[in-house]
């Protein structure tokens, strides 16, 4: 349940692990504009990782950890 | 668990105990303002060391008291019946969790609850008007000057991706004495198979300042991106020590680059405009020459002015020196020079706000221009003219406080030098030392031997008269190490004020307690043995002692009942008292129980003395409590306190008068170690009677020694005193054998009170010994307390002289 | 080495700053109270003194404007309390205080204060 995957967004929860990277994959070249909400992310898998960098994905909300979020901010761009 | 935890744990229980001392003495003397200054400082220590571990449930607690008697100190609060209690109650949830801490390391989450609770309980009692702007923030916390962020990134010079917060960060590491590392994790590719997760590895680095992901190539399209082949790189920076680190990084050392990094490299990374390059706006710096501002910015008017203006001076100039700013101390040195010549601090403080110019509007400290005005109100921002980087906050001093000085600190008890040693130490010590008073008694059997065996007359002198000096050292050592081991019976009354005091709030009564003699010393193991039948005789008179206010009244009594504990010193022994004036002991109540549990006989209960009944409380099986109360009963006895105290050569005695209270004393050697034994001689066998139980020695004709119904007995001084033959007593058929005057030698001792003689074949000397319990299978052999060695190398048993009959 | 005075009636505290500042190469002494840390202070002067304010026999104000008042070299003085009130830090630099910090202090902050007022140069 680390990554639910709704109409229009991507919801990562908890730690994402890399089982769903795949998933991942598939439903961003499916939704090229999908929203990335991190908010409740504590961790992401690096397989999930470059798959958003790699997607140029734009982050509709960032992690509530603020660690966390500093590290992805040298990677990926927020709203 | 570490050093540091254990002090603190062991600072707070000493803490703990004296909290509740004092509270129970304020209770006592509610206006006692040296003890709540006392109390507060107890409290407010305990709180200041809870705060450097990481126990938010203890510091709430501890923060809510130390407000409440903060209060109580000031006369906001009063001190009242209701506090004590809320403050008892969270002194004793403080200790459960300090026992958790010292068990397990951690404070259970399940007590968060009561903490809070706890702490609300204590908060509720301070009066909600008294936050006023007393107890505000000191405004220059707050005032941290805004940190501009440089946006710049230049890939080129991945240093310049620092943030600028990371910059403070790393100087402040820089300042701390640490060293900066720059890591670049370039995981390989198949990493993820191995069950690898390099992001999660590079977030935990130790000490990270920062970390930035970058991609090791440009990305394919998605349609061709393998998720699980690794193409991002981690870069961390760190402030942790390159051990550390590659230690953390061992198992994918080859994955990763560690770079040194030295100051002037983030210092180049972040100012284009060279030169010297002045340290970023770390707040300490703010904060600490703000402080020396604000130091100069006080009245001139103290004894120590030029003392403060020196320190200062030596505080600027230490502060100059460590941003680099040393080439401004000649300057500096000047306008102290001229503030101590002038006896005034504005020298210096117009070459500070030279130095750190301020704006215009803001007026020099109006107390230096006319005394005793006040100070401006706003905080005044400095700027530096080296450049803009040394932006100071400036804190005005505050409002002229009437401030006394040199006062007089809250009595304290006296802080005596000590160190804290392990008992086991002490007891190894005392071991040995033991040993040397046993060995150094083969000395004069040596020099017997060199007399009469070598007939060596003048070595056998020799050894007499070094056998005298070692004699006196090691008598001086025990006396030291005894002394050591000494403990004030304090150690065991401390407890008794709560104990009385809740235990008499839960019965409904008024007691007193009177504690009298708490310096009087005695050996620690003395003292410890001391703790528990205490209890149980200041429980068994509350309980059963002490009458209710009401019955009081009605017999003309005081309401209030008083226990008084007491302990004196009387030449070895301790004599601890405790006296109630509550309803006493029947003695025919006593006497028919006894009767009627078959401890005595019929015969017995007619001619037994009041004196003697009472004391039947104390044979095995006895509890005259008519209902088994939660408190005392149990079925427990007085029996149990008796063989407490016994063990430890004491002995206990009860005197009552129905009525008017009961009086029950112990007495108990000063210290256990040394035994004092007379030594003698039965069936060519010696053996030690502890001289504590020996009232005297007679020799009586065989003639005066009358046989009553298989039975043997004599008199003495007008007394039937009943004789038994110690080779009896041991279970050896063996007549004891007279001297030649028909005499046999007997050993009067004291049995229950009672005086009985112990047929021997002869006295020997009295000797000090070091009584070693039995051990092993011996420990069954009741007869005997235990065993020692004697100077000739030969082991003396000592005999149990109340185990015998 | 320079040798720094802490002086606090509270034992932990105590251990806690010594760790502190023994491990970044400070000589640190103790002192229970202002009473012994006059005394320590008469037999060599320190470089820094570590200062607790509520102490029994003399607290730390007594022990700074006597300090301040005698003829020894002044050297900076850091204050440590458990009061964040302005007036309790003004009474501090009125005593004698170059420096006034508030408990908890935190390792780095306790240990950056002292290089800042011994003119530690950073590296």
């Amino acid at each position: 349940m680390a990554i639910t995957f709704k109409r229009d967004r991507v919801v990562f929860s908890g730690m994402a692990d890399g089982e769903d990277a795949e998933k991942l994959l598939q439903w961003l070249q499916k939704h090229p504009k999908g929203k990335i909400d991190l908010a409740a992310c504590t961790h992401l898998h690096p397989a999930n990782l470059q798959i958003l960098m790699a997607a140029n994905c734009t982050l509709f909300a960032k992690p509530k950890d603020t660690l966390f979020a500093a590290w992805l901010d040298s990677a990926l761009k927020t709203v | 668990m570490n050093p540091l935890l254990e002090q603190f744990l062991s600072e707070s229980r000493d803490a703990l105990q004296g909290i509740s001392e004092k509270l129970l003495l304020l209770e006592k003397n509610p206006a006692g303002n040296d003890l709540m200054v006392e109390l507060f400082r107890l409290v407010h220590t305990l709180k200041g060391n809870s705060g450097l571990f990481g126990f938010p449930e203890l510091t709430r607690v501890l923060h809510a008291g130390e407000d409440l008697m903060d209060a109580v100190r000031q006369g906001t609060v009063a001190y009242s019946q209701v506090l004590a209690d809320r403050l008892l109650d969270a002194m004793d949830f403080v200790g459960i969790l300090c026992d958790e801490i010292e068990s397990q390391g951690t404070v259970d989450a399940k007590h968060t609850k009561d903490s809070v609770r706890l702490a609300d309980g204590l908060r509720a009692l301070i009066d909600t008007e008294k936050a006023g702007p007393e107890t505000a923030d000191y405004p220059e916390q707050k005032g941290v000057p805004p940190v501009p962020v440089d946006e710049k990134t230049d890939l080129s010079l991945p240093l310049s991706l620092l943030p600028e917060q990371t910059r403070v960060e790393a100087y402040r590491a820089v300042v701390a004495g640490k060293a900066l590392h720059w890591l670049i994790y370039s995981p390989a590719e198949d990493c993820f198979f191995q069950g690898d997760d390099p992001f999660y590895q590079a977030r935990h680095t130790p000490e990270i300042l920062w970390g930035g992901i970058s991609a090791r190539k440009p990305w394919p399209k998605l349609a061709e991106l393998d998720p699980y082949t690794c193409l991002v790189d981690f870069t961390t920076f760190s402030t942790a020590p390159l051990a550390e680190l590659e230690e953390y990084f061992r198992y994918v050392a080859q994955q990763v680059k560690i770079i040194p990094v030295a100051w002037q490299d983030i210092e180049a990374s972040a100012d284009d405009t060279a030169g010297s390059a002045p340290a970023p706006h770390l707040p300490e710096v703010t904060a600490t020459l703000a402080a020396q501002r604000a130091i100069l910015s006080l009245s001139d008017d103290v004894l120590w002015l030029s003392g403060r203006i020196k320190a200062v001076a030596a505080s600027l100039s230490g502060c100059l020196r460590a941003i680099g700013g040393a080439a401004a101390i000649p300057g500096m040195e000047a306008a102290r020079d001229a503030a101590l010549s002038q006896a005034t601090a504005i020298p210096l403080l117009l070459w500070f706000d030279s130095q750190f110019s301020r704006p215009a509007e803001a007026p020099l400290p109006q107390h230096h221009l006319a005394s005793g005005g006040p100070s401006p109100a706003h905080p005044v921002l400095l700027q530096s003219n080296q450049g803009d980087q040394a932006a100071v906050i400036v804190a005005p001093p505050g409002p002229e406080v009437d401030v006394k000085f040199g006062r007089r600190a809250e009595d304290a008890p006296n802080a005596t030098k000590s160190i804290k040693v392990d008992q086991a130490k002490i007891d190894r010590l005392m071991n040995l030392i033991g040993e040397i008073v046993v060995a150094k008694n083969a000395l004069p059997y040596l020099a017997g031997r060199a007399e009469t065996v070598f007939g060596v007359r003048e070595l056998s002198r020799e050894i007499k008269v070094q056998y005298a000096v070692i004699n006196r050292i090691a008598e001086e050592m025990q006396d030291s190490i005894m002394q050591v081991r000494m403990m004030p019976v304090s150690f065991v009354f401390q407890r008794f004020p709560r104990l009385v005091r809740d235990t008499s709030n839960r019965l409904g009564k008024e007691v007193t307690l009177v504690l009298e003699g708490e310096e009087t010393e005695a050996d620690k193991n003395v003292i410890e043995s001391l703790g528990d039948p205490l209890v149980h005789i200041v429980r068994n008179s509350l309980d059963h002692g002490i009458e209710t206010p009401e019955v009081r009244r009605a017999l003309g009594k005081p309401a209030a009942g008083t226990i008084v504990i007491s302990a004196t010193q009387e030449s070895d022994r301790v004599i601890i008292e405790i006296r109630d004036d509550g309803k006493g002991i029947d003695p025919d109540l006593i006497k028919r129980k006894a009767y009627d549990k078959g401890i005595i006989d019929n015969e017995r209960m007619q001619r037994i003395t009041d004196q003697e009944a009472v004391n039947l409380v104390f044979a095995a099986g006895f509890s005259t409590a008519d209902v088994v109360s939660d408190l005392s009963g149990r079925g427990v006895g007085m029996d149990v306190v008796r063989t407490a105290v016994e063990k430890v050569n004491g002995t206990i005695t009860l005197e009552s008068e129905k009525g008017q209270g009961t009086r029950i004393c112990l007495s108990l050697p000063l210290s256990m170690a040394i035994t004092n034994v007379m030594i003698v001689e039965s069936n060519t066998q010696l053996f030690g009677v502890p001289m504590e139980s020996v009232l005297e020695t007679v020799r009586i004709a065989r003639a005066d020694i009358r046989t009553i119904k298989k039975s043997q007995a004599t008199v003495l001084r007008g007394r039937i005193v009943p004789l038994k033959s110690l080779n009896s007593l041991l279970g050896m058929n063996i007549l004891p054998k007279a001297n030649q005057e028909d005499e046999i030698a007997v050993l009067i001792v004291s049995l229950g009170g009672e005086a009985v003689g112990i047929m021997v074949d002869d006295f020997r000397e009295t000797a000090a010994i070091i009584l070693k319990p039995m051990t092993g299978v011996l420990t069954g052999l009741s007869e005997y307390a235990g065993s020692a060695l004697l100077g000739d190398g030969s082991v003396l048993m000592v005999l149990n002289i109340k185990e015998m009959f | 080495m320079k040798r720094i005075l802490i002086v606090d009636d509270a034992a932990t505290v105590r251990m806690y700053h010594r760790i502190i500042l023994e491990g970044a190469g400070y000589q640190v002494l103790e002192a229970i109270n202002g009473i012994e840390a006059m005394e320590k202070a008469l037999q060599e002067p320190f470089d820094l003194y570590v200062v607790d304010i509520n102490m029994p026999k003399q607290d730390g104000y007594g022990f700074l404007s006597d300090l301040r008042s005698r003829d020894l070299p002044q050297t900076p003085a850091l204050m440590i309390s458990t009061e964040a009130a302005a007036a309790d830090r003004t009474r501090a630099y009125a005593a004698g205080a170059n420096l006034y910090l508030v408990k908890p202090v935190k390792p780095d902050e306790l240990l950056v204060h002292c290089r800042l007022l011994l003119g530690e140069v950073h590296p």
